[in-house]
């Protein structure tokens, strides 16, 4: 496991941040996917210990985040979603700094800054100060100074931030190529869902500091795959019932189609079968859901209805 | 196999832990503040260092011709030369202090870069200790090696052992001195730094330095009111270390105390003003 966490709380004074979450993040990509001020943040920080935390426990590639947090910087990146450079340095100095920082001996340090800033594509902007990169220059030079070190954990908080579409893109694809290339497991902290979407095998979901789903993007889609939104000829509030007997999940926003999730393992077929029982005629049967988006809205609209 | 990749690729070696740090911070940060103004200051700040070396190039020449007795007397060689030395380098200590300091943990606070420190296996102690050796490094460079220096000069021109037998323990009193004078104008310098801006810093150091010496100028006839300044306080203790007459009326311990309260309050507003991450309620 990547990280792991057991009712782990940051909370700033009164205001609690991260609520008590029980998780684990194992090797590979996961996106931590949440709207603004779920605690995605927070939660980065926590286990890098840059906040303090209330209560509960958590471990970094196991070592304890209360104890061993030196141990672990070591071993971890972090992109921060704030532009935090350092001004008066060049893109070469500030990454070759940030290698030193972690550990890295001198030459090491400025051999792999020159590559690193190559891989993000900064190669030719190397000599030039911070200060003078445009946004997106900003948001791969932050991703070249927490990758220097090669950790075996990288956090990227928001790390499409402020970047036009053709920057985004390539931000993901090289996002993409770190997690390809070596060992390291990334957790990619993101309120953009096709972000996550295209990078990650997995995502959890955080609203109000509490986690909402956890699981494997292929589940979620697996999920996707037994919604539909039917159009049906015959008494569609008789068929709804009937389809809720048989233990569906009926949505009916539209005046002339309805949503239905199917029980699991259920082919969409079968619709076919109960139309008939129910003497209706399906008109039009569509997958209902999608996107990922979906998803996520439908788990903010319950957690919204919870707290209503 | 590519002939040339530019792609992301692992890095194998290992990390080291020695010597700290600290000691990237204050390495980087020498070789960042390095700037024209500062170069300037340090070209300046050699002159009086100049006078010095030729004060005691004429007493080696002319302190033993009892013609020029008078002159040979104010040219004498002893532990006041030095602390005089010291003493004169006061003000431009200070202006190197706020050139190389005034944005040295400020423009970290400014871009938020802390955050980019504390990820990483850095610790209070690293991050103050690194930018306090910056200050002593360029605090050094005009007061602590040209006076070193100054005592070697002498010792080459007396060109016997008879003014190191008497004066052997002037280097130890220079380091001492030194060592007091920076952690405390440089403490206070960093302190200041961290809860000012860049561009406010130096103005408030000046003011916290030379407020207090005009209110002891004011109340001049109550001596206890020197401990509110911290150059009185520094004067006094310097010259204990070289052994000269006390300028102020106040007790040594008290202008010792008073400076560890000093470094105390500045240390205590690093702790409370660097903080890796900013948190707004």
């Amino acid at each position: 496991m990547s990280v792991q966490l057991e009712k782990f709380t940051v909370a700033y004074g009164p205001t609690i941040a991260v609520d008590a979450v029980t998780a684990s993040f194992p090797a590979g990509t996961t996106g931590l996917l949440g709207p603004n001020g779920a605690g995605k943040s927070s939660l980065i920080k926590g286990l890098l210990g840059l906040v303090s935390v209330r209560s509960g426990r958590a471990a970094i590639l196991e070592h304890d985040v209360a104890t061993e947090c030196r141990t672990i910087r070591r071993f971890v990146g972090y992109m921060p979603e704030d532009d935090c450079l350092i001004p008066g340095l060049t893109g070469l100095g500030l990454v070759r700094y940030a290698g030193e920082l972690s550990g890295m001996p001198p030459q090491d340090a400025m051999q792999r800054a020159h590559e690193v800033l190559f891989a993000v594509g900064l190669g030719e902007a190397r000599y030039r100060k911070v200060e003078t990169y445009s946004q997106g220059m900003k948001q791969r030079i932050k991703l070249a100074q927490a990758i220097v070190h090669d950790p075996k954990l990288l956090f990227l908080d928001e790390p499409t931030s402020g970047m036009d579409p053709r920057g985004r893109q390539e931000m993901l694809d090289l996002i993409r190529e770190i997690s390809g290339r070596g060992a390291m497991s990334i957790v990619l902290a993101t309120h953009i869902l096709v972000d996550v979407e295209r990078t990650c095998d997995r995502v959890v979901i955080l609203t109000r500091g509490q986690v909402r789903e956890d699981a494997r993007i292929e589940d979620l889609r697996g999920e996707m795959a037994s919604a539909f939104t039917v159009r049906i000829e015959g008494d569609r509030a008789a068929f709804e019932s009937f389809l809720r007997g048989r233990g569906c999940e009926v949505r009916a926003d539209d005046k002339q189609a309805f949503d239905v999730t199917l029980p699991a393992r259920t082919p969409p077929n079968t619709l076919f079968a109960w139309a008939e029982e129910a003497g209706v005629v399906v008109r039009k049967l569509v997958p209902a859901i999608q996107t990922l988006e979906d998803v996520f809205v439908k788990r903010l609209e319950e957690e919204h209805r919870a707290h209503l | 196999m590519p002939i040339y990749d530019q792609a992301y690729k692992p890095w194998e070696g290992a990390f080291v832990t020695k010597p700290g740090t600290w000691w990237v911070i204050a390495r980087t940060g020498v070789r960042t503040v390095w700037q024209k103004w500062l170069i300037l200051l340090l070209i300046f700040s050699s002159f009086p260092f100049a006078v010095r070396a030729v004060q005691i190039y004429l007493n080696s020449r002319i302190g033993g011709d009892s013609q020029f007795e008078s002159i040979a007397k104010q040219l004498e060689i002893h532990g006041g030369f030095f602390e005089g030395f010291l003493k004169g380098q006061g003000f431009m200590l200070v202006l190197v202090l706020v050139i190389a300091g005034a944005g040295l943990i400020a423009r970290d606070r400014e871009s938020r870069a802390l955050s980019l420190y504390f990820s990483r296996p850095v610790e209070f102690r690293d991050y103050v200790g690194g930018k306090f050796l910056i200050l002593a490094f360029y605090a050094g460079l005009i007061t602590l090696v040209p006076a070193l220096l100054l005592f070697v000069i002498q010792l080459f021109l007396t060109g016997d052992a008879s003014f190191f037998r008497e004066f052997y323990w002037i280097p130890f009193s220079i380091l001492g001195a030194f060592a007091v004078s920076v952690a405390v104008l440089g403490g206070m310098m960093l302190a200041v730094s961290a809860a000012a801006g860049s561009r406010s810093a130096a103005v408030v150091f000046f003011a916290v330095l030379w407020f207090p010496e005009i209110i002891r100028n004011i109340l001049s006839r109550i001596p206890a009111a020197g401990y509110f300044s911290v150059g009185a306080n520094l004067r006094q203790i310097l010259s204990v270390f070289f052994g000269t007459e006390r300028p102020y009326d106040f007790s040594t311990a008290g202008a010792a105390g008073a400076l560890a309260v000093y470094l105390g309050i500045s240390l205590a507003v690093l702790r409370l003003r660097i903080r890796p991450t900013e948190v707004i309620r």
